[in-house]
């Protein structure tokens, strides 16, 4: 509810700047006045978020549930991988990706409000190929090239464990 | 599942940019054109893509998913130079200012290879780690990969494009000879007896909703902004009396539009965004850092080299100084000067610009070419108008580059391309758009034919012909209020305060939401929004995942029938069809 408050409360500031700002020439103090307001409440606003979104423990949205996915993630790949059938192939590479694959839009806030943004950039960069490599593999098995599709899929495998070295060793930072 | 192929896997194969290259110098024309009557231009890339996909297939008999992304890059990359040049350069001809075609042509191509060499090594940082949305390159992926996504999804995309395309058709029935239907706008103003200024007219386009809907979230900021400037501030400043008595009440809305929350809007727009860059710092560290994780570099590096990227800016920076340094009448160091401040604008704008694309799927490319000639005509003797529009123009150019290169890397994310594929083939292309764009409009110029009596040419375009150039008499207004003095600085900067403020809020990139709306039209924010507000509904009764899995692909259908009608009916126009 302090939320909705404050958010109200900022979109009447800026549209008291707008209005002092509108004025030809401009009312600098009026101006001036809304603008402070607006730092003060935004200032609140950003406190309120970081309590919102701070997780604890393994939670929904936690880096520990966004870890035990990706782990979840390689075993059923290199499952896949072994058993070297291809039927079916696609459709069973797209059930574990709708499955195990974290959504990272959703954890991205989180993960920021915890890590901080430096080391949320050490995790989402490598995750984020490992992802594009999962989104090439779906392309080439689409198109027929089980090969590429199996290759990249390898691929793809030594980024999401970076990720997960790279989570292991912010965690050790945080630990120490 | 068909039996698996073993060779390699086509992606930037000689026929896909061949391809490539082919739809976007016939996009290049048409939307030239069109541009030079209507004074908009238009994402090229859905069509590209539906286009690039029948050719492959029906012609050619083969295509990957990665393949079509290729020629989707290679013919928008082309073709997204088009707004910076109509946009910009014609208002030398409707003056009658004389100036050197090629030195012209040889600053929008540097622009053009600028552009790209910049943002492509912010690549990372707006798709990995910001993760922008780039609605349109979301829908693009979604057409691409509509194999992939099962009958139903394919369908569904297809039920899309059909609805948009008949309901676009319909609208221009009188082009046709044919009663009106169904109007462009409809203006609720009116039918709700709301008062004479307050505009409350809704463009009858589902391409709005769709890319609305795809934006999500954002969209509704966008709403928000939107509602702040046409139904806040203009009722509240004329309720307070502050407009000029001359003012006539029909010209009330425009009038502050033009002077008080454009200028607002678009301070907004650059503080937000500058603000934004300050506040990434440390991810871009991350970022750069990343570069060097011995892991990463092991396992291979999908981006074009960097050494390739210094020596393809270097090449652009050199052409753009030479093409600067011949038309201007300044000295080598003074050339040297604006050439160094233009391309420093030249990286700001194009990172504000594809940040703007990237969450509101709208680029803002007339407004940033505005602000570089005015700019620049305050730095310039205010009567070197040809140095300000050719550094306009490269600029503009180049700021579009940018956000077309960042919403096809977009695309290439979801179906997996390389990054370094489509960044080489967009910057061996970029040049061709701006060459075609400039002898399109020079065409249509000497169309015009000549004075029989004088002997002297007679415009092709411009006020009191059927080529209006809307874009390039708003430029030519912006010179004259700079000749004049009459720069809204205090108005930009109040504006910059405001959007680098909102920058700090929990909604990274609000100041760049917020300024784009107050600066755009209405008519298009109303069902741009009705698109976000669906999105959100639905999200929210049928789940996050319904609304992706489903609403994407129809979404998707929905832009890229209306953006194939609109290229259709721009081609049956420039034939002398319509």
């Amino acid at each position: 509810m302090k939320n909705v408050f404050l958010l109200v409360g900022i979109a009447l500031s800026v549209t008291a700047a707008a209005l002092f700002a509108s004025h030809t020439p401009i009312c600098w103090s009026g101006f001036l006045f809304s603008v402070i307001v607006m730092a003060v409440l935004i200032w609140m606003q950003k406190k309120e978020q970081k309590k919102n979104y701070t997780v604890v423990g393994k939670t929904e949205y936690s880096l520990q549930q966004f870890e035990e996915n990706l782990k979840e993630l390689i075993k059923s790949i290199n499952e896949l991988i072994e058993n070297k059938e291809n039927e079916n192939y696609l459709n069973k590479l797209e059930n574990i990706i709708e499955k195990y694959m974290p959504d990272i839009d959703e954890y991205r806030i989180f993960l920021i409000n915890q890590l901080g943004m430096a080391d949320y950039t050490k995790i989402s960069i490598p995750f984020s190929k490992g992802e594009r490599l999962i989104n090439r593999s779906i392309s080439a098995a689409v198109d027929g090239y089980l090969e590429e599709s199996k290759n990249n899929i390898l691929k793809s495998i030594n980024f999401i464990e970076l990720t997960i070295s790279e989570i292991g060793k912010i965690r050790d930072e945080q630990n120490n | 599942m068909a039996e698996s192929k073993k060779n390699i896997y086509p992606e930037s194969s000689p026929l896909a940019i061949a391809v490539g290259v082919f739809i976007g110098v016939l996009m290049t024309a048409s939307f030239s054109y069109a541009a030079l009557v209507l004074g908009f231009s238009t994402n090229g890339s859905p069509v590209a893509a539906v286009l690039g996909w029948g050719i492959m297939r029906a012609i050619f008999k083969r295509g990957t998913i990665v393949e079509n992304n290729i020629i989707q890059t290679v013919a928008s990359g082309i073709n997204t130079s088009t707004a910076g040049v109509i946009f910009t350069v014609p208002v030398l001809l409707i003056r009658g200012v004389e100036f050197n075609f090629w030195w012209i042509a040889a600053a929008a191509v540097a622009g053009a290879i600028l552009g790209v060499g910049f943002i492509i090594p912010l690549r990372k940082q707006m798709i990995d780690v910001d993760r922008l949305r780039f609605p349109s390159g979301t829908a693009i992926a979604s057409v691409l990969r509509s194999p992939a996504e099962g009958m139903k999804k394919s369908k569904l995309l297809l039920l899309g494009a059909v609805i948009s395309a008949s309901v676009y058709v319909i609208i221009q029935f009188p082009k046709l000879g044919l009663p009106q239907i169904i109007p462009a706008s409809i203006d609720f103003t009116h039918l709700l007896g709301m008062p004479e200024y307050i505009s409350n007219v809704w463009a009858i386009s589902l391409l709005s909703v769709g890319i609305g809907f795809i934006a999500g979230r954002n969209g509704l900021f966008v709403l928000a902004g939107g509602i702040l400037s046409y139904w806040v501030i203009v009722p509240a400043v004329i309720s307070f009396g502050w407009i000029p008595r001359e003012i006539s009440i029909e010209n009330t809305a425009s009038y502050i539009h033009s002077t008080m929350t454009r200028p607002l809007g678009i301070g907004m727009l650059i503080g937000g965004s500058l603000m934004s860059i300050v506040l990434i710092v440390p991810a871009i560290k991350a970022t750069i850092k990343s570069f060097n994780i011995k892991s990463m570099k092991e396992i291979g590096s999908d981006e074009l080299p960097i050494k390739v990227l210094y020596t393809v800016i270097a090449i652009g920076f050199v052409l753009f100084f030479l093409a600067s340094y011949f038309t201007s009448s300044v000295g080598i160091f003074s050339a040297i000067l604006i050439s160094v401040v233009s391309t420093i604008w030249l990286v700001f704008a194009g990172i504000i610009v594809s940040q703007a694309t990237g969450m509101t799927d709208w680029t803002p490319i007339s407004g940033m070419s505005l602000i570089a000639v005015a700019l620049l005509m305050m730095f310039l003797s205010s009567d070197d108008i040809v140095t300000a529009v050719l550094i306009g123009a490269a600029i503009s150019v180049a700021i579009a580059e940018c956000a077309d290169m960042m919403q096809d890397l977009k695309t290439g994310y979801l179906v997996g391309s390389r990054p370094v594929k489509q960044q080489t083939v967009q910057l061996i292309v970029a040049g061709i758009g701006p060459i075609v764009s400039l002898s399109v409009m020079l065409l249509i110029w000497n169309s015009g034919g000549v004075d029989p009596v004088t002997g002297a040419q007679l415009p092709g375009f411009g006020p009191g012909t059927n080529i209006e150039a809307p874009q390039a008499v708003a430029l030519g207004a912006t010179i004259d209020s700079v000749i004049d003095g009459n720069v809204p600085t205090s108005k930009f900067l109040a504006g910059g305060i405001i959007g680098a403020l909102l920058s700090f809020t929990s909604l990274p990139g609000l100041g760049v939401i917020i300024g784009i709306s107050m600066y755009l039209s209405i008519k298009y924010i109303l069902p741009y929004g009705l698109g976000s507000l669906l999105s959100i509904i639905l999200a929210r009764r049928k789940g996050k995942d319904w609304t992706e899995k489903w609403g994407v692909p129809f979404s998707a259908g929905l832009i890229v029938g209306e953006a194939l009608l609109i290229i259709v009916f721009a081609m049956l126009t420039v034939a002398g069809v319509l």
